[in-house]
């Protein structure tokens, strides 16, 4: 309630754009909250996505809003009305399942007209949107196959056509890339993402991959333990992470404990020192990788001294982990041809202070 | 709109169990009980009566006879189920380790004898062991035999046809908990250095261990209360306690003599069953089953 | 070498148990059909002669086929009662959770426990206090029971093995309850179902343990039959009689195998 009253002139002001919005809401298993007292929104059209490790409480989120959960606590709103205790079929959500959940025992278009048919549309109208979906995810001359028939990816896309063809108000992803191999996941991110772009579509997306939330979505909800960690644009998660946990989660980064003294500069309980303007206090760095750079090629005696701890070859860069006065840093780097550097090599560095951020400081 | 979740969520699964619940208490227990009252009355032939009386236990316990028929029965009963143990372990191990399409055909012989009538089945023993049966047309027509032997009517006939009967429960049970085991187990036990025999004494056996218990339990329970085949293959001169009760019952109507006699052998049974989970729940038996996946 | 020694005297023992096994269960009901095609007057073997006599003999036979009907009659009341009780007692197992599940499981698969001779008499006690014992109830009531955990046990396992998603996937398209039962859940069960309903049938039509007991001069079920008749004798018409009973009971296993798999029906 409090969170609530908070932001309620903001909600008032622009509420009706909100197509889920969830209120404080908590689920219990017996002593554990598998979800704890979550609020958010999702503007109309718009792709949020819910991201973080397995058993953070974002699947199980996604299934309370679809009505496979009820909440221990809390309320969810679709289109402005409450639904908390609403059953799922009565809900307006479009969802596809982890594993797709196509019906083994019809074909392609029996799947994407159950719904219609639920809806009691009639059957012109019925067919007609099927062979609409089905054009739309470029499967219309696989409409009478089953789909054991089908390919993972094919799978998928029926799985959508078949969420999308009842026009829910939200659509709800579930992992929807998890069951396919590393290529097709990538072709099948920009399909889907441009099917979902040409309906305009509410979308809720949940993950656990970041480079799936950093590329789709236009806001991310960062989950931990049952809490929202952050929400934000992707660039704002990346760049201004409100925590060690989103910084860590999302990107390669380094953390520095210390303070930051009266100078505005910040000394790391190892003893790095970095030049700043921020204000007094305990602090924490975030560094990431391409904030270090190589100074005057990386020749000792320029810049900061940086020993090389390891490094990790990657084709197009090499990670190093490099020991800066006692600290450990990860820089990302394109070493010159032949010059890869090797553990116990003594590299310059400079650490770039632009977009420096301290967490937890805004 | 809300709708009464928390009633419906009583309420339904209550009637869809109404009726096995019914059908359970009125035509199993009700009658198990109604049992159980008869055997305490005193006077025989009397379906119904009234008093209280433990004479049909006392006369059970301290005639000679029906001890010696309790106790051959019990040793009958653990000689089938060890011997179904015996050879039901290697068949339903190897039945558990054979690929499907292997699988089939040996799987509809194992059902089959489930399946079939008990009559049939006892009555093709009938055939193998008969006076002209094929057991004495072999011994004759070898001429190991001169003149036909008498197969039926002795214990280890009604033995080998129990043995015949359950041998498919003790299967069944193995190979259902066999093909839980990881066959990686065996290979690692193997790369290990341990031979078969060792493989099989210190990774399969325990780790089988609960399927072996359920399959000896129910062949044990099954053979003790065997009626059909004593009397047939045994005749009068292999006695047991269900066709002991059979006989009470049905020839000389004796209800609370043949009803004490069906208690006393539900109850050997229940206390067989129990004692065999306590060891079951015992440590050894419970890390095998923790650990089977 | 002595490790091999080991090994291979296992393997050539294990061979040869098996094939005494498979040779002992399935020799009885083989040579029951051997012996029904003597064209002798007397049960031999091996037999004399080949006709369908004895086939013939059951066929004018009015006491076995009367008995072949009865069973018949009684087996399908039983498959069909006991797959209605059956399935909804098992859906709510399935699907409910609720104090004394565990428990209701037990009682569910205590017919399997509690010896035949106990429910024979019982029910035939029973039964006679009601003055009852000339109808086919006794038999009817007594064979549900008995199929009772077969049933359950076949429709538990569908119903754990059907993906439950896909009532959620059918659910999240506007379907109601009652729909997703009878578009998603019944379709994709109905090979368990289907083998529940045979599980009873023969359960039924071939038991004679319990059946002994509740035959008390009313309603004679084939198994009885039988068995009442090689208690004083027996020839070649029982032979064909059982051989009958043997093709039903191969036809109907070879209809469950392909329908869930020989190995899923245990």
């Amino acid at each position: 309630m409090l969170a609530l009253s908070e932001g309620k002139e903001d909600a008032v002001s622009e509420s009706n754009d909100f197509v889920v919005e969830l209120r404080s809401v908590s689920k219990l298993y017996g002593d554990t909250a598998a979800v704890a007292d979550i609020s958010l929104k999702a503007r109309r059209g718009e792709l949020l996505c819910l991201l973080g490790p397995s058993g953070c409480g974002k699947t199980t989120t996604l299934r309370m809003v679809a009505g496979f959960v009820e909440p221990s606590s809390g309320s969810i709103h679709i289109n402005n009305i409450d639904m908390t205790h609403q059953a799922p079929y009565r809900r307006d959500t479009g969802m596809v399942f982890q594993s797709y959940a196509l019906f083994p025992h019809m074909t392609v278009a029996g799947n994407v007209s159950f719904g219609l048919e639920n809806l009691r549309w009639p059957r012109e109208k019925r067919d007609k949107r099927v062979d609409e979906m089905l054009k739309l995810v470029e499967l219309a001359h696989l409409a009478q196959r089953l789909p054991s028939q089908l390919s993972g990816g094919q799978q998928q896309r029926v799985a959508l056509a078949r969420a999308l063809a009842i026009k829910p108000a939200v659509l709800l992803l579930d992992e929807p890339f998890s069951n396919l191999d590393a290529q097709l996941r990538v072709r099948m991110r920009e399909e889907l993402q441009e099917v979902v772009r040409s309906v305009n579509v509410t979308t809720l997306f949940v993950t656990h991959d970041q480079e799936e939330a950093l590329t789709m979505s236009d806001r991310i909800v960062v989950m931990n333990a049952g809490k929202v960690e952050q929400i934000g644009t992707p660039g704002e998660i990346y760049e201004t992470p409100a925590t060690p946990f989103v910084a860590k989660f999302i990107g390669w980064c380094s953390l520095l404990k210390g303070t930051v003294d009266d100078a505005g500069a910040f000394t790391s309980t190892a003893g790095l020192r970095i030049m700043g303007n921020w204000s007094a206090g305990p602090a924490t760095v975030v560094i990431r990788p391409e904030q270090l750079k190589l100074s005057a090629g990386g020749a000792p005696g320029q810049g900061q001294q940086a020993r090389v701890l390891h490094s990790q070859y990657l084709g197009g860069a090499t990670r190093v982990v490099l020991d800066v006065n006692g600290e450990q840093l990860i820089m990302q780097e394109r070493f010159p041809f032949g010059r890869h550097p090797q553990h116990g090599d003594v590299l310059g560095i400079t650490i770039s202070t632009d977009n420096l951020r301290l967490i937890g400081e805004a | 709109m809300e709708e009464p979740l928390a009633s419906r969520r009583v309420l339904t699964p209550a009637l869809l169990l109404a009726p096995m619940i019914l059908l359970l208490v009125l035509f199993l227990i009700v009658p198990t009980f109604g049992l159980l009252r008869a055997s305490f009355l005193s006077e025989s032939h009397l379906l119904d009566g009234s008093g209280f009386s433990l004479k049909q236990y006392i006369r059970f316990f301290s005639d000679s006879y029906y001890s010696s028929v309790l106790f051959e029965t019990f040793v009958d009963g653990i000689i089938v189920s060890l011997i179904c143990l015996g050879i039901g372990f290697p068949t339903g191990y190897s039945l558990a380790r054979l690929s499907p399409p292997a699988r089939r055909w040996r799987i509809i012989i194992v059902i089959m004898p489930l399946t079939l009538s008990l009559v049939v089945i006892v009555f093709g023993w009938l055939i193998i062991l008969g006076r002209n049966g094929v057991i004495n047309a072999l011994l004759l027509s070898s001429g190991i035999a001169s003149s036909p032997k008498q197969l039926l009517f002795s214990r280890p006939a009604v033995i080998t046809v129990l043995v015949q009967q359950f041998l498919p429960f003790m299967i069944l049970s193995v190979m259902s908990v066999v093909t839980q085991i990881d066959p990686v187990l065996e290979h690692a036990a193997a790369n290990l250095r341990a031979n078969r025999f060792a493989t099989f004494r210190k990774v399969v056996i325990p780790l089988a261990l609960p399927g072996i218990f359920a399959g000896f339990n129910l062949v044990f329970v099954l053979s003790i209360s065997a009626f059909i085949t004593p009397r047939l293959i045994g005749g009068n001169r292999v006695a047991m306690l269900g066709s002991l009760i059979y006989e009470r019952i049905m020839a000389e109507l004796n209800w609370p003599s043949g009803a004490a006699m069906a208690f006393i052998l539900l109850v050997s049974g229940l206390g067989v069953t129990a004692t065999l989970n306590a060891l079951a729940a015992s440590r050894l038996v419970r890390k095998g089953g923790r650990y089977a996946r | 070498m002595r490790v091999d020694l080991i090994d291979r005297a296992m393997a050539a023992s294990g061979a040869a148990v098996r094939a005494i096994v498979y040779a002992m269960l399935a020799l009885p009901a083989l040579l029951v059909i051997v012996c029904s095609f003597t064209s002798g007057d007397s049960l031999n073997f091996p037999p004399t002669g080949f006709s369908m006599r004895w086939y013939r003999e059951v066929w004018q036979n009015e006491l076995f086929m009367t008995a072949l009907w009865t069973s018949t009659y009684i087996a399908v009341l039983v498959s069909t009662m006991a797959l209605a009780i059956g399935f909804a007692a098992a859906f709510a197992i399935n699907r409910f959770a609720f104090l004394g599940k565990g428990f209701l499981q037990a009682l569910a698969f205590s017919p399997l426990i509690i010896p035949a001779v106990v429910l024979g008499i019982g029910l035939l006690q029973l039964f006679a206090k009601l003055n009852l014992t000339q109808t086919i109830y006794p038999l009817l009531l007594g064979h549900l029971v008995l199929a009772i955990p077969y049933v359950m046990r076949t429709i538990l396992a569908s119903l754990s093995l059907h993906d439950r998603v896909l009532e959620e996937a059918a659910m999240n398209l506007r379907a109601s309850p009652l729909k997703v039962i009878r578009r998603i859940t019944l379709p994709l069960i109905l090979p368990g179902l289907l083998s529940a309903a045979i599980f009873a049938f023969v359960t039924s039509f071939g038991n004679v343990t319990v059946s002994a007991f509740l035959t008390y001069g009313g309603h004679v079920t084939l198994p009885v039959q039988i068995f009442t008749y090689v208690d004083t004798s027996y020839d070649p018409l029982v032979a064909a009689v059982s051989s009958l009973m043997i093709v039903i009971t191969l036809v109907i296993i070879l209809v469950i195998e392909r329908l869930i798999g020989a190995e899923r029906v245990v």
